[in-house]
C-alpha cells in the first residue's frame, strides 16, 4: 500500500484580497499600489500617540458584496479586535481584525472539476481586517514602508473540505473570478492583491 | 490685575473694557508661570515663542470678544494631549522631545473659541497614578502645600488652574484622575459622560474609560469648558451625535428644591473623620435648600478597585504598544538587533509605575486568561453599572467625597501600591458606570487643606449635574486661595 492510498489530504485555504476602496480602512489615506515608500501616510495609519481608527464605510459595502456573492450569512452586528504583536511594520503594535465575532460566516461557492463534475466548498467566515507596512532590507538595515499599513483586506477562511490539488486550485480560481466580478478586489496576484 | 480672581467672565470684561490687549495678558501669565512653576512643577512645558503668537493673532481681532466665549482665555493642556507643534511627552522619557503632528480635536474646539494655550502641564506617566509623583520628569507640588501631592494624574492641570496660572485647563479622567487632583487643590473639575468629548489627540491609556474634562475654578467656569470642547467629531467613532445642551446659560435660576439626591451609606466607610464632616455639612446645606436625601445602595461598587486594575492595565498594554523604539519616540542607543531594540527602547524609556501595569495587563490578557480576567471584569462592570441606573429610579444625582482622604505627603504612598490605588475608591465606581461627576470644594481640614464634594449625574445629563453643583457652590459662599497665591 502506498502512502498516497494511505493518507487523505485535507485542505482548506484562508485568502487575504485587497479591497477595491479609494481610502484604506481606519483613515483618508490613499490606497494604491506603487508610490513611492511613505508617501501616502497620516498620523493614523502611521499609529501617531492620540489617534483613533475610523471604519471605512465602502470598505464595509465591498464586503457584504463578497458575502453575498458567497451566499453567506451577513450579521448585522460584528465587532474588531487587537491581534497584539510587535513587528517593525505594525506601527501601533497591534493589527485591527475581526475574532470572535465576523462580519459575515457560513458561505459556500461551487466549483466544477475536470471529470465534469461539481462539489461545493463550504466558507467558514469572512472577516476584515488592515494590512500591514512592508520593511525593505538593505545590507546591514532595513527601512519601513507604510504606504500599505492600514490598507483594508479581507480574510476568507474556507472549510477543509478539498482533498485533492485539483480542487484547491478551482475553489481559488472561482473564488477570485467571483470576487472579480463582484468588483470586490481587482486579484492581481502580481500586486499581491489577491493572497 | 490679580491673576487669582480671574474667571473667564473677568477676562472677557478686560478686554470689553480694554484694560489689557492679548498679548498683555498673555505675558502677565508667562511671567507668573516663570515665577512660580519652580515651586509647583505645575508646567512641563511653556512656550513664549508659541503663547505670543496666538496671543498676537487675537490682537487684532479684539472685536470678536463678543463672538468668542474663550476670546483670550489662557486655558493649560494636561501633556497627554497633542497639540501641533508643541511636544506631547505624557510625563514619560519614551516620548520625550516628541513633537505633535496634529492637534487633539477638543484643543482645536477651544482654539476656534479664541483660548490661548499657556502651556502643556505636568501628569503621572501616561496618566497612570494619583499624586503626579509618577511624573519622569518632577512631581507636580500641590499650591496649598508644597510639601504635599496635588493628586492625579492631572495634577499639573490642578495646582496650575489652583495656582492662577491658568484660568481653566483640561484634563482626562480613566479613574478619577481630574476629580481627585480637583479636590485636594480646592477646584472644580469635571469628568464628563464616557463619549461626551472627542478624544482624538489624547495619549490613549484604557480606552473603554479615558474622557476628557475640564478644570476651573467655579462651576461657571468648567460649565463654559465643557460646552466648547463637547460634540460629535468623526475622527472619534466613540464620540456621542447627542446634542450640546448651552451649559453654562442654563446655570441661570439653579435651585436644589426637590432634588433628589441619592447617598449611599455603606460606601462612607474607610473615609477619613474631617472629609467625612466635611460631607456631612454639605448634605446639611442642601437640605437646607430644599434637597430630599435618598438612601441608595450600590452593593458592586466594592468590587470597583479590583475591577478597574484588571480593565485598566489590560487596555494600557496594547495602547502603550507602538512605543517601541521603532516609530514615534525614544530608541535606545547600543542596540544590535530587533529584539534589542524592543527591550532596550522599552526597558529604559517606560518608569516603573507603567511597566507595572504593562505587565498586569499583557498577562491578564494572555491566552487561555481572557475569559477569567478581562471578561470576568467586563462582567463585574456591568453590574456596578446597573446598580447606578437602579439607584437613579429614586434620585437625580449622587453626592459622596470625592476622595477619601485631603493632599497627602509626597512618599507617604508611592511605595505601596495599593494604599495609592485606594485614593480612588470614591471615583472609580463612577469611571466603569462611565457617568459624568464633578469635584467641588466644600471646605478645608484642620491643616487647611481643601476637602471636595463628588456629585454624580445621569449618563449625558450634565446639564443637570452642574445646576446643582453650581447652586451648591453659591450656598457654599466664596472659597479661599491657597496663602501663596497673591498675584
Amino acid at each position: 500500500m502506498s502512502s498516497r492510498d494511505k493518507f487523505e489530504a485535507v485542505i482548506g485555504l484562508e485568502v487575504h484580497a485587497q479591497l477595491l476602496t479609494e481610502s484604506k480602512m481606519f483613515c483618508g489615506c490613499k490606497n494604491a499600489y506603487g508610490a513611492s515608500p511613505n508617501s501616502q501616510i497620516c498620523p493614523v495609519c502611521t499609529g501617531q500617540p492620540g489617534t483613533l481608527p475610523v471604519i471605512n464605510q465602502f470598505a464595509v459595502e465591498l464586503g457584504v458584496r463578497a458575502a453575498l456573492a458567497i451566499k453567506a450569512e451577513i450579521h448585522a452586528e460584528s465587532i474588531f479586535a487587537r491581534k497584539n504583536y510587535f513587528y517593525p511594520d505594525l506601527p501601533k503594535g497591534y493589527q485591527i481584525s475581526q475574532y470572535e465575532r465576523p462580519f459575515c460566516t457560513q458561505g459556500k461557492i461551487t466549483i466544477g472539476l475536470s471529470d465534469g463534475t461539481e462539489k461545493e466548498i463550504g466558507i467558514t467566515r469572512i472577516h476584515f481586517e488592515e494590512d500591514a507596512g512592508k520593511n525593505i532590507h538593505k545590507g546591514d538595515h532595513t527601512q519601513v514602508d507604510l504606504n500599505r499599513a492600514g490598507v483594508p483586506l479581507i480574510e476568507i477562511v474556507s472549510e477543509p473540505d478539498m482533498r485533492t490539488a485539483e480542487e484547491a486550485g478551482q475553489y481559488l480560481r472561482t473564488l477570485r473570478t467571483l470576487l472579480r466580478y463582484a468588483n470586490v478586489t481587482d486579484g492581481d496576484m502580481e500586486k499581491g492583491n489577491l493572497l | 490685575m490679580q491673576l487669582k480672581d480671574f474667571s473667564i467672565e473677568r477676562v472677557l470684561a478686560g478686554y470689553r473694557k480694554q484694560e489689557f490687549s492679548p498679548t498683555e495678558l498673555a505675558t502677565v501669565y508667562l511671567d507668573a508661570i516663570e515665577a512660580n512653576n519652580e515651586r509647583l512643577g505645575a508646567f512641563l512645558q511653556v512656550d513664549r515663542d508659541l503663547v505670543l503668537a496666538q496671543a498676537t493673532a487675537l490682537d487684532s481681532r479684539r472685536q470678536e470678544v463678543n463672538k468668542l466665549p474663550l476670546f483670550g482665555v489662557p486655558i493649560a493642556i494636561k501633556d497627554n494631549f497633542l497639540v501641533k507643534n508643541w511636544q506631547a511627552t505624557a510625563a514619560s522619557k519614551i516620548l520625550k522631545g516628541y513633537v505633535s503632528p496634529y492637534t487633539a480635536t477638543c484643543v482645536e474646539k477651544l482654539e476656534s473659541a479664541g483660548a490661548i494655550i499657556i502651556g502643556k502641564t505636568n501628569l503621572d506617566e501616561f496618566a497612570m497614578g494619583s499624586s503626579t509623583e509618577n511624573s519622569a520628569y518632577f512631581p507636580a507640588k500641590n499650591p496649598w502645600d508644597t510639601s504635599r501631592v496635588t493628586g492625579g494624574s492631572s495634577g499639573g492641570s490642578a495646582s496650575a488652574v489652583a495656582a492662577a496660572l491658568a484660568v481653566g485647563s483640561l484634563g482626562s479622567d480613566t479613574g478619577g484622575s481630574i476629580r481627585q487632583p480637583a479636590s485636594l487643590c480646592g477646584i472644580v473639575g469635571l469628568k464628563p459622560t464616557y463619549g461626551r468629548v472627542s478624544r482624538f489627540g489624547i495619549i490613549a491609556f484604557a480606552s473603554s474609560l479615558d474622557q476628557v474634562g475640564p478644570f476651573g475654578r467655579s462651576v461657571q467656569d468648567v460649565a463654559t469648558l465643557l460646552e466648547v470642547i463637547s460634540g460629535y467629531d468623526r475622527n472619534d467613532a466613540t464620540s456621542s451625535r447627542a446634542i450640546v445642551p448651552h451649559y453654562s446659560d442654563h446655570l441661570k435660576g439653579a435651585t436644589l428644591k426637590n432634588v433628589r439626591v441619592g447617598i449611599a451609606k455603606d460606601w462612607l466607610e474607610g473615609i477619613d473623620e474631617e472629609v467625612r464632616k466635611s460631607f456631612d455639612e454639605a448634605v446639611k446645606l442642601m437640605v437646607k435648600e430644599g434637597a430630599k436625601i435618598v438612601d441608595i445602595s450600590l452593593p458592586h461598587s466594592r468590587y470597583a478597585l479590583s475591577t478597574y486594575y484588571i480593565i485598566a492595565p489590560c487596555e494600557a498594554s496594547s495602547n502603550l504598544a507602538r512605543y517601541d523604539g521603532i516609530h514615534a519616540g525614544f530608541r535606545a542607543d547600543g542596540v544590535t538587533d530587533l529584539d534589542s531594540v524592543y527591550f532596550k527602547s522599552r526597558g529604559q524609556g517606560f518608569g516603573a509605575e507603567v511597566k507595572l501595569r504593562i505587565m498586569l495587563g499583557t498577562y491578564a490578557l494572555s491566552a487561555g486568561y481572557y475569559d477569567a480576567f478581562y471578561g470576568q471584569a467586563n462582567e463585574v462592570r456591568k453590574m456596578i453599572q446597573q446598580d447606578f441606573l437602579t439607584a437613579y429610579e429614586d434620585c437625580d444625582c449622587i453626592v459622596m467625597p470625592t476622595s477619601p482622604s485631603t493632599a497627602f505627603k509626597f512618599g507617604e504612598k508611592s511605595a505601596d501600591p495599593i494604599k495609592m490605588y485606594t485614593s480612588d475608591i470614591c471615583t472609580l465606581p463612577v469611571s466603569l458606570a462611565g457617568l459624568p461627576a464633578l469635584s467641588v470644594p466644600s471646605g478645608v481640614d484642620s491643616q487647611g487643606l481643601p476637602i471636595g464634594l463628588q456629585f454624580i449625574g445621569k449618563h449625558f445629563e450634565e446639564s443637570h449635574l452642574l445646576k446643582v453643583a453650581h447652586k451648591y457652590e453659591q450656598v457654599r459662599g466664596p472659597f479661599p486661595h491657597p496663602s501663596g497665591v497673591d498675584y
